[in-house]
């Protein structure tokens, strides 16, 4: 699918859209929480969300992926299309496999590393103990973790350190071969080095995935992020290519946020 | 696992863009020379090197002002040696403009305009091609040695002006017939632009040691006061 410019909320030139939000409103019961959002998702780029608290952006990551339907009081109007189909018509499961997500605070199953990554694979088919070996290798490898567990495959993921619980938590997102991942402020919980490995993790799996991430952490979009979309009091206040959004934003909101001005 | 490698290969970018400048910069001085001695061609050729400069100019100050706005530098050796490129690009730029001014002069003046001088001139080009050698290194390796060392030779520079500078006046004074002095005056100035050129590599050896100690200027300061001191 072809990307479509939209004045203020400015796709990059020549990738083609993975997600495309079309005048999307969200209310939880009579408090809405998403204002018209028109936004399209690169493929295959690091897009960021950064905004105050409350300002909508996990909500609309959460959207992305239909968890937003756990919540009973919500009502959607307005489209959001993943690889081209309504994702509001499509079946949540389906959706959910092409779709991953890393939330904030790492949660390993309780079980081992090996089955922490067949878990997902498993429950779509049958796999053989090669298959299985080689998926869960090629997984910890994606996610930059195999050299570190490989020899204790076996044991808990509930041991590992948090930044190793988050990538464990990356390579079980991987397992089903997701087109997207979405990660929810990844490393709020971690310290700095297990930050850097996850931030350079991202820009890795953008060459094969389209990787969303919600961010208090405007350095961290910055570094990582091909596209940044600002979010205030639901509403999309402006996004295009990182670079131009933090050299020279348009709206004047983007501008004092980015400075520290926000009253 | 490696760890920000975008940041590492925009620093690894910006000393090559760097570092292709001051080479570009070092070969234009020492064809400057040339091009004194009567070598047209290598005053094309420095006459023509404009784009590249300022296609190196931008790229490196572009590539400056990604890093401090992307990436934030916070170890101050990496804040040291963006911000002092930043800094640097220009006064090698500087020089690299002044080799093409007497690149310009040399390719208006017939060969034999320089007779008597070449010997000085050559030595000059090739003290002062020296001097940015040693302070583009100095910065690139962050040695401080090597910065003080550019100091040091700067005086075997300005020397040479002064001595250059007074068989010009002195060829001035003997002239018979204004005919003989066509071209003097404008010599007078291609050896003020080489003097020049070796105080702008001052000013690149200066940038080195502020990526080595974070204090700038401190060098040229404490020279001034001893110069001031000594008149």
């Amino acid at each position: 699918m072809q990307e479509t410019a939209i004045a203020g909320h400015q796709s990059i030139v020549g990738v083609p859209t993975m997600i495309s939000v079309r005048n999307f409103d969200l209310w939880y019961g009579d408090f809405q929480a998403l204002k018209d959002i028109t936004l399209d998702i690169p493929e295959n780029r690091v897009t960021a969300f950064i905004g105050p608290s409350g300002c909508g952006k996990s909500t609309l990551l959460r959207a992305f992926n239909r968890m937003c339907d756990l919540v009973p009081s919500v009502r959607t109007e307005g489209c959001i299309e993943f690889d081209g189909q309504d994702i509001f018509k499509s079946d949540a499961y389906a959706l959910r496999v092409g779709v991953g997500m890393v939330f904030q605070h790492p949660n390993p199953f309780p079980m081992s590393i090996r089955d922490n990554i067949l878990y997902g694979p498993r429950r779509m088919r049958r796999m053989g103990r090669d298959e299985a070996d080689e998926l869960v290798e090629r997984c910890l490898r994606d996610a930059a973790l195999w050299d570190e567990v490989k020899d204790k495959l076996d044991q808990s993921g509930l041991g590992l350190s948090g930044g190793q619980q988050q990538r464990l938590c990356i390579a079980r997102a991987l397992a089903v071969d997701p087109k997207v991942l979405l990660m929810d402020e990844p490393t709020s919980a971690l310290d700095p080095i297990s930050t850097s490995m996850v931030e350079e993790l991202m820009m890795e799996l953008s060459r094969d995935h389209t990787v969303v991430v919600v961010t208090h952490n405007m350095q961290q979009a910055t570094r990582v992020a091909d596209k940044t979309a600002f979010f205030y009091l639901g509403e999309l206040v402006e996004a295009g290519e990182t670079k131009q959004l933090f050299s020279n934003p348009h709206e004047p909101r983007t501008k004092d946020y980015l400075t520290g001005r926000f009253s | 696992m490696q760890t920000r490698s975008k940041y590492i290969k925009q620093l690894e970018n910006l000393e090559g863009y760097l570092t292709r400048l001051s080479e570009k910069t070092v070969a234009d001085i020492r064809a400057a020379g040339s091009a004194l001695a009567g070598n047209a061609e290598a005053a094309d050729a420095v006459l023509q090197g404009r784009n590249v400069e300022d296609r190196l100019r931008t790229e490196i100050e572009r590539e400056c002002l990604d890093i401090m706005l992307l990436q934030q530098p916070l170890v101050a050796g990496d804040l040291r040696f963006v911000s002092g490129a930043f800094r640097a690009v220009s006064d090698i730029a500087h020089i690299d403009s002044k080799t093409r001014d007497v690149a310009y002069l040399a390719q208006n003046m017939p060969a034999e305009a320089t007779a008597g001088l070449q010997e000085n001139f050559a030595a000059l080009a090739e003290r002062t091609a020296n001097m940015v050698e040693t302070a583009y290194r100095a910065f690139s390796e962050a040695d401080e040695e090597a910065a003080r060392e550019v100091f040091a030779m700067d005086d075997a520079v300005d020397e040479l002006y002064h001595k250059t500078a007074a068989s010009i006046v002195e060829l001035i004074r003997a002239s018979k017939e204004s005919s003989e002095i066509d071209y003097l005056p404008e010599l007078l100035m291609v050896a003020k632009y080489f003097e020049r050129m070796g105080d702008d590599a001052q000013r690149v050896a200066d940038w080195a040691l502020f990526r080595v100690t974070g204090e700038h200027d401190v060098y040229s300061a404490q020279r001034k006061g001893a110069d001031n001191a000594g008149e």
